[in-house]
């Protein structure tokens, strides 16, 4: 059984008046454990959409979504939340990462809420990732006083930061320059190889294709759209 | 990292506009608080200064200024009264023991109390371990112009033990005041008494009529005819003073007619301070004296209870804006927590990403808003004690009345009430705001 098992994934997304806008299906994708790969598809197509799905922040319509033997469509938001903070990591395309809390206590969050409490093993882990990330003199610092790329960084480590079993990045490298794109794209590889993590990212660069050679192009399965929909994406 | 933590990061992320919360906050709470606090100080103090004088005899006239003459020593004396009533009321059966207290001197605004030593050995209650007036230096006043001070007036005159002073006619301090000649001589002061007593310079009566006696041609600084005409009680202790009609015509007359005669031992008295043997003594005694046309007899606390009806309908008015400022600062709470969380939607959203449920989550809704609450109830009961403290010294300062700080058992209730409701305020919020969709808020 491979790792991440998706069968007959739907989602259909609808305006204020009821009427239908888009519709997202994804008939099956497997992926193994510590296996890489890029989600592509052209605009509106809903790779963002299948990431959301995965991580359960939004419930498929039908389908099954499972994960190391977990059926997550059919856990409980409590069971969810649990399985999102010890298994999971995402890296969004905003960065997402938390402006009141410095570099290092957005990592000790993680840890927090995966229930990690041994507050020194935490710091010298933060203090160890950062390190390897080029990031150790900025561990004191608030988001808004890194650069874009730093920003990328740091999100990726926090996502990282419980060695979960699978990590989601959806459009990783859309804010980003080339050169830092480069960098992070490099950094989440080379992080999920060595913890054995499996990576799914989503992205329409075509460059990323340069790092991740297994991919999945989501236009090519029957997805409907009325058009541009900021929902679906 | 905590809960605590993260609510606390949350907060001083946005300081400005957490601050301002607070503020608002304390502000009303202050406000509230201090109405409470005022009220029940002052009702406390108007206690404490008229406990020592369950019944006060005085020349007939206003009721409520001899309540301010004798017992918060403010107002004119109304008059004199012959010491003979003092004696006869010592021989009453009805009377456990009678002070006398004669008024009519100051100086630098503190009125000087002519009255006798027994004074000091009178207790509040049987069981009290000190008299109401007892001395923390030096002696009681054994000879003329001796003086003790009380608490207050030692503070504020900084007169010591051995120190001398003039006193001045009058009980207004102004430049333009008659001052007498002769000396008195500090001997002892007193413990506070938390009381308008504690601003009183005590001597012997002896003393106060002595100074009196040399002063029947007008003191300095007054002409001759204004001090004919003065009608107050300093200028004329020694002068006829009102009689009751049981005592013996001649013996009066022999008493008040020539002040200034060798023989006159003793003078008049402002007001005796009376301890009645019982209660229904005290009623006999008010019967005795309601038909007297010369004195009266006064219940002091049922005086003061009167004066607190009269300020009832007033008082009413203050609890219901004071309601009033409660349920808008709680108004005030709910909207503050209500932005407060509706501004932390996307980090929620991130938390909820990263793992968070959604116990979790109103933990750490309900977390910041207590803290933000709690922050406004601390800052606003600090700022109105504080403010308490200050108008009490003014009002210490302005009239006789010392208003003594504490707690307040309403005071708990108030902000207990408070905490109550802004909790349940918390707790409301957070939980109607954990429901919401997190995805817009992850795209924004």
């Amino acid at each position: 059984m491979a790792f991440l098992e998706i069968k007959n994934l739907q989602k259909k997304f609808y305006a204020p008046d009821g009427s239908l806008t888009a519709t997202i299906t994804l008939p099956a994708l497997n992926l193994d454990r510590g296996k890489q790969l890029l989600l592509t598809g052209t605009s509106g197509c809903g790779k963002s959409t299948v990431l959301h799905l995965i991580a359960g922040l939004i419930k498929p319509d039908t389908g099954t979504i499972i994960c190391n033997e977990i059926n997550l469509t059919k856990l409980s938001s409590k069971a969810l939340a649990f399985w999102r903070a010890q298994t999971l990591g995402y890296v969004f395309q905003n960065f997402n990462l938390l402006e009141e809390l410095t570099v290092e206590e957005n990592l000790l969050t993680a840890g927090f809420l995966a229930g990690r409490h041994a507050a020194s093993q935490l710091r010298r882990e933060a203090g160890l990732l950062l390190e390897q990330v080029g990031l150790a003199d900025k561990s004191r610092c608030y988001p808004n006083q890194l650069s874009l790329g730093e920003k990328q960084r740091v999100a990726v480590v926090r996502a990282l930061f419980n060695a979960p079993a699978l990590v989601l990045a959806d459009e990783p490298t859309a804010s980003l320059d080339r050169v830092n794109a480069e960098i992070v794209l490099k950094l989440l590889k080379e992080l999920c190889a060595s913890q054995h993590t499996t990576l799914l990212l989503s992205s329409h660069d075509e460059y990323v294709k340069q790092h991740i050679s297994d991919s999945y192009d989501l236009s090519s399965t029957d997805n409907q759209a009325a058009g541009p929909n900021e929902a679906v994406e | 990292m905590n809960i605590f933590l993260l609510a606390w990061k949350r907060l001083i992320y946005k300081p400005l506009q957490n601050s301002l919360a607070v503020t608002v906050m304390a502000f009303s709470i202050a406000l509230a608080l201090l109405g409470l606090l005022l009220s029940a100080g002052l009702h406390k103090a108007i206690v404490t200064a008229v406990e020592p004088f369950p019944l006060v005899l005085g020349v007939k006239g206003s009721p409520n200024q001899l309540l301010l003459n004798t017992i918060f020593l403010k107002d004119v004396p109304i008059g004199n009264f012959s010491y003979q009533v003092v004696e006869q009321l010592r021989r009453d059966d009805k009377v456990k023991a009678a002070y006398p207290l004669g008024f009519g001197d100051s100086y630098q605004g503190h009125r000087l109390v002519g009255t006798e030593a027994e004074l000091f050995a009178y207790r509040l209650k049987p069981s009290a371990s000190e008299p109401w007036l007892h001395l923390t230096s030096g002696r009681l006043f054994a000879g003329e112009n001796e003086v003790v001070l009380g608490a207050a007036a030692a503070r504020s005159t900084k007169l010591q033990l051995g120190d001398s002073f003039t006193t001045i006619h009058g009980v207004i301090n102004h430049p333009g005041a008659a001052k007498h000649k002769a000396q008195f001589k500090v001997v002892g002061i007193l413990a506070p008494v938390n009381g308008p007593y504690d601003d009183a310079i005590f001597t012997s009566l002896t003393s106060i009529w002595q100074l009196h006696k040399h002063t029947q041609t007008p003191p300095t600084g007054l002409p001759d005819k204004t001090a004919a005409s003065k009608s107050t009680a300093a200028s004329s202790l020694m002068a006829k003073a009102p009689v009751p009609t049981s005592t013996a015509a001649s013996t009066t007359a022999a008493t008040v007619a020539t002040p200034l005669a060798a023989e006159t031992k003793n003078g008049g008295v402002t007001a005796v301070l009376l301890l009645p043997a019982g209660y229904a003594q005290a009623l006999k005694l008010n019967m005795t004296y309601s038909r007297n046309r010369e004195l009266q007899l006064l219940f002091p606390a049922k005086q003061v209870i009167e004066l607190f009806d009269l300020a009832g309908s007033g008082e009413k008015l203050l609890s219901l804006i004071c309601l009033c400022i409660i349920i808008l600062s709680l108004l005030i709470i709910s909207c503050n927590l209500y932005w407060l969380i509706q501004g932390n939607r996307r980090q929620q959203a991130i938390l909820q990403s990263m793992g968070a449920s959604s116990q979790l989550l109103l933990q750490l809704n309900f977390c910041s808003g207590l803290l933000l609450c709690l922050g406004g109830i601390l800052l606003g009961t600090g700022s109105a004690h504080l403010l308490y403290a200050l108008i009490s010294r003014i009002i210490n300062q302005q009239t006789a009345l010392v208003l003594t700080s504490g707690f307040v058992p309403a005071e708990a209730a108030l902000l207990g009430g408070i905490l109550l409701c802004s909790a349940g305020c918390c707790f409301l919020q957070a939980w109607l705001t954990q429901k919401q969709d997190i995805l817009p808020a992850l795209q924004e």
